[in-house]
């Protein structure tokens, strides 16, 4: 009995410290650039669009891309590719922009799952668009969706700097 | 005559953004310059340096450190205009927007006019005579409109013109010297020994109060002189500290960014830098995000001491300003937890508050990232594994932080606006205890407690003894080893939270992967995107109840010990069936291949069988 506790102990250690296969991280690592060239991409044509249909006067910048862990430390699960911009100022009222980037949103191809006061919600080939609007501006964002990699890629992802999208301004 | 659509108000040709980060610019430069006037001013020549070359030196000491005050005292007031102009685009900000939406509107009304006045029959006297009072009602009210817009668009230009004219007061260096000899100028070391004993005194209402009775021109002088004190201390309002810390981070980089360059940085300043440009860089990863309600920047550094607890940093960080929020939780993350795992841990509070705030109506959500005691980290021989708990941890960390963290609190309620928040602490694993204790022993000033993969909740023995109201939520996989650590009985951290008789709101949660290698990513999971876990938080965020599932009871689930051997013998089992499959067949090679992989492995893991042994012991 005393055996095959010391024989779990050992194989239990020996699965934790990297004898077994821990940290396989299920999607090569291309699937992962794959991921943030198509988020990237879904971003630079919708963003604009989005803003051209609010009649966006202002962003915050060009756009912005970068990569955050799904999950948390110490033992994150992947890694997912969000790229954002916001409106600050457009010359459409509020109450009305719901309506105009739902609009816009299906006529470039996206289908719009929720509507609601505060947001709108969407997804494409994976990938999921998300407007917060209220009174003092827009917020847009795409997301890749988990990309399941190594821990040490997660690490790697993730300490690269923001990247800009380079968004022309309106 | 056709009625006349109201024009829309220009657009705002700065964004309050820009002018809060060139204000923030400037203090940091002011900052860097204060320090070194201070230095100047109060060294002299060393001791061992006599005679009349040590005279000269000592007087052109004293002559350059009036030049750097008065550049101090010009880049003071520069940063208290600056401060204004913001202040003044922001208020044109939220004029414009609400300009917009009636524009919008009547310009509508305008439209519809019109198409009823093109179907209307014109014989119809009755009809046009409604029509016509309509049109009159209709340019009264556009012509008051457009007087207002036609306002906003001149003070746009007014608030441009008295930026210019006040940083053109500051741009010489005689008007330098005249603001630094200015009687009224802000004595800020004066200022800052206030409010430093104001913090020492642990009152946060009354810095608050203190605080608001400053001139904008004291406020920038103190946040100049001593951003570090402004920026950490609670009772000061969001913002003022988010500005306050931006500067030390700067100023930070600035400094210690030329060290590096040098080669002089020592230990401590090479992790202090490491942490400045750690937070720059989380704080720029949400620089396109703005609060829809009001067009502010959503992030804000609530907390920055990068060379705190020996360097791993002491940080904090929001998204949603607490201060006007609603709803407003802060977390506290576990063990290995340092300044440098901001990034992780905001992105978990990014997906909680965006769930949260879907939860709660018109209310808003800020979610706060407090990562500002010396959790166990690698410093103390910490892995990411379950036994460092028992073996490291102790609880000496979690009192120390649990007390650190309910004055922190005491701060952020100090400083709230309006109705006070409903305020959830949510702490995870080792931060979960951190939070228990700041409950047991320091009267933590929260509604509701989220306690998950809790290794103990420190001194409480019920749910009671932590939340008077008994509002306390447990959230615990049945495969998550470190949320076993506490119970049945009593473990080196506490009690497990989780177990039945302890009296908690249990949430569900996914039980997580039954494989060994998998037990720290079960850990882990707690706010991965469309779980049960995170979607039970954000309930109780949004002041909801969770749907409940019952308290564990002994004999009713695995404890830790059956939990690791079944694991380990379902992944045993699949080990040898990969090395199976990876030879293709070649079942001898597998064999041999799988043999080799443990052999090595057990050498090493015999030697701490003994521990693991003797921790499997200790739980009884």
């Amino acid at each position: 009995m005393r055996r095959r506790g010391v024989v779990v102990v050992v194989m239990m250690i020996g699965s934790l410290f990297g004898c077994g296969a821990s940290d396989s991280g299920g999607d090569e690592p291309a699937k992962a650039e794959q991921r943030a060239d198509a988020t990237r991409a879904a971003a630079k044509e919708t963003f604009p669009l989005v803003g051209d249909a609010v009649k966006a006067l202002t962003y915050t910048s060009g756009g912005s891309g970068r990569w955050a862990i799904c999950g948390m430390e110490p033992s994150p699960s992947g890694a997912e590719y969000a790229a954002e911009v916001a409106v600050t100022q457009s010359d459409t009222a509020a109450s009305e922009q719901a309506e105009l980037i739902a609009s816009a949103l299906t006529s470039a191809g996206w289908k719009v799952d929720e509507t609601t006061s505060e947001a709108v919600t969407a997804s494409k080939g994976g990938l999921a668009f998300r407007a917060r609007y209220g009174d003092g501006g827009i917020n847009l964002s795409i997301t890749s969706g988990c990309v399941d990699v190594s821990k040490d890629r997660i690490r790697a992802l993730t300490d690269e700097p923001s990247e800009d999208l380079g968004l022309p301004q309106p | 005559m056709p009625l006349r659509r109201v024009s829309r108000p220009e657009a705002l040709r700065t964004m309050p953004e820009s002018a809060s980060s060139v204000a923030t610019g400037i203090r940091a430069t002011g900052e860097s310059v204060s320090n070194t006037q201070e230095t100047l001013a109060g060294e002299g020549t060393p001791a061992g340096w006599k005679g009349s070359a040590s005279e000269a030196a000592s007087n052109q000491f004293t002559k350059l450190s009036g030049d750097l005050d008065s550049a101090v005292a010009a880049l003071s007031k520069a940063a208290t205009a600056m401060d204004r102009y913001d202040d003044r685009l922001q208020r044109l900000y939220s004029r414009r927007q609400t300009l917009t939406e009636e524009v919008s509107s009547i310009n509508g009304q305008i439209d519809a006019y019109d198409a009823d006045v093109a179907a209307s029959d014109p014989e119809d006297a009755e009809a046009q005579s409604a029509l016509k009072a309509r049109s009159k009602e209709l340019e009264r009210q556009a012509d008051a409109l457009q007087g207002r817009v036609d306002g906003w668009n001149a003070d746009q230009d007014a608030a441009d013109a008295a930026v210019i004219s006040a940083l053109q007061s500051v741009d010489t260096v005689a008007e330098g010297d005249d603001a630094a000899k200015n009687p009224n100028r802000p004595d800020a070391p004066e200022l800052a020994d206030r409010l430093k004993d104001k913090v020492d005194a642990g009152d946060p209402e009354a810095v608050a109060t203190w605080w608001a009775s400053l001139s904008p021109a004291e406020k920038q002088a103190l946040m100049i002189h001593s951003p570090e004190l402004v920026g950490n201390a609670g009772g000061i309002p969001t913002v003022d500290r988010d500005e306050a810390n931006r500067t030390s981070m700067y100023s930070d980089i600035d400094y210690l960014g030329e060290r590096e360059k040098d080669g002089q940085l020592t230990d401590l300043e090479e992790d202090q830098l490491e942490n400045a440009r750690g937070a720059l860089k989380t704080l720029e990863s949400y620089k396109d995000r703005i609060d829809p309600d009001t067009g502010e920047n959503t992030a804000f550094l609530l907390v920055f001491r990068p060379d705190a607890f020996d360097g791993d940093g002491g940080i904090a960080m929001s998204l949603g300003n607490p201060d006007t929020a609603d709803d407003v939780t802060s977390f506290v993350p576990g063990l290995t937890s340092e300044s440098s795992s901001l990034s992780g841990n905001i992105k978990s509070m990014d997906r909680l508050m965006q769930l949260a705030d879907g939860k709660n109506g018109d209310d808003t959500v800020a979610a706060i990232a407090w990562i500002d005691y010396d959790a166990p980290s690698s410093d103390d021989g910490m892995t990411d594994n379950p036994w460092d708990f028992v073996q490291v941890a102790g609880e000496g960390k979690a009192t120390d932080g649990g007390e650190r963290f309910a004055e922190f609190v005491d701060g952020m309620r100090a400083s709230d606006q309006g109705s006070q928040a409903h305020f959830t602490a949510i702490g995870h694993s080792y931060g979960s205890t951190t939070v228990s204790h700041a409950a047991t022993d320091n009267d933590l000033q929260v509604d509701d407690m989220v306690l998950i993969g809790s290794p103990g909740a420190g001194s409480a023995d019920v749910a009671t003894d932590l939340m008077d109201n008994g509002n306390v939520y447990v959230g615990s996989a049945d495969y998550d080893p470190v949320s076993l650590l506490g119970g049945p009985g009593l473990g080196a951290l506490g009690h497990d939270p989780s177990q039945d008789d302890f009296g908690a709101h249990r949430f569900e949660v996914d039980p997580g992967s039954y494989r060994v290698q998998d037990l720290m990513d079960n850990h882990s999971s707690y706010f991965n995107e469309d779980s049960t876990s995170l979607d039970a938080m954000a309930d109780v965020v949004a002041g909801d109840q969770p749907d409940e599932v019952d308290g564990r009871v002994p004999g009713t689930y695995q404890p830790l010990s059956d939990l690791l051997a079944g694991t380990t013998i379902v992944s045993g089992g699949e080990q040898a069936w990969n090395g199976i499959e990876y030879t293709g067949g070649k079942v001898a090679d597998g064999v041999e291949y799988t043999g080799g992989k443990v052999a090595d492995g057990a050498g090493w893991a015999w030697d701490r069988a003994e521990d693991a042994g003797g921790w499997l012991g200790s739980l009884g």
